[in-house]
């Protein structure tokens, strides 16, 4: 059985979560996800990473943050930690049509596309510890 | 990051071409201040944003766009996208926003939207 795993540390500096990308889409494609399912997953990564350097780290440059990614069982896991005030992880909801351009919120999708480009996504929030991120993608061959 | 603009008639074209991820968003943004603070600018303006040179876009490049748009539509003006690559559409798809841009799949389409 396949399994192998990569430990990161970063910066919390916006201009570098692409080496995280980066990273990470690499390693699915080396373990054979195909390239529509690494950019989804590219995607996800980017947008935890993104919420780990904006609020987990607060935009501090000067902290940082860890991560990991793995294979295991068919499938890649990507876990990244931080030590910001942490959230709730709000629940599914369906995208609903704005009724009036008022309507339009201009952010806050960061979740809602890390959801829909991967099989699952968990929160584990430890105050006063590390929180994680968890992204789960399959190996479709 | 690049963007480049050009006038065709009274319809100004950005081409927009890079990763808008958190930090080409943030480039991108500085580059378009000027045009979401100055409502004169925005008012009965006609905009398409050419995206074929964009290879990459996260939550942070749908924000940009989605606060843009809504700049310029509730100062009277309007704003269209074309372009898009399969990924960039699938984003904005999933996001729910395909149903809020007028989306067109080549230039000269979204200049003619406004002609019409």
């Amino acid at each position: 059985m396949d399994s192998s795993i990569i430990f990161f540390e970063m910066p919390a500096d916006t201009s570098l979560i692409v080496v995280v990308c980066a990273l990470v889409k690499t390693f699915a494609e080396a373990k054979g996800m195909k390239k529509e399912d690494s950019r989804r997953l590219e995607l996800a990564v980017d947008e935890i990473a993104t919420n780990a350097v904006m609020y987990g780290c607060g935009g501090d440059s000067a902290k940082r943050y860890r991560g990991e990614v793995e294979t295991r069982e068919g499938r890649v896991i990507v876990r990244i930690y931080e030590r910001g005030p942490g959230f709730v992880l709000p629940p599914e909801q369906p995208t609903a049509l704005p009724a009036s351009i008022q309507d339009i919120s201009i952010g806050g999708r960061g979740i809602l596309l890390a959801r829909k480009m991967t099989d699952e996504i968990r929160y584990e929030n430890n105050p006063g510890g590390e929180n994680c991120f968890t992204i789960i993608k399959r190996i479709v061959p | 990051m690049e963007i480049t603009s050009q006038k065709s008639g009274a319809v100004d074209i950005f081409e927009i071409k890079g990763r808008m991820d958190i930090a080409g968003a943030e480039i991108a943004e500085k580059y378009f201040q000027q045009m979401v603070q100055d409502e004169q600018t925005q008012k009965n303006c006609q905009i398409v944003f050419d995206l074929g040179g964009v290879d990459y876009v996260s939550s942070s490049g749908l924000r940009l766009f989605v606060k843009i748009f809504k700049h310029v539509e509730e100062a009277g003006g309007k704003l269209v996208l074309c372009g898009m690559n399969i990924a960039v559409e699938e984003v904005f798809q999933f996001a729910g926003l395909d149903a809020v841009f007028k989306i067109f799949p080549i230039r000269d389409e979204a200049v003619r939207f406004f002609a019409s």
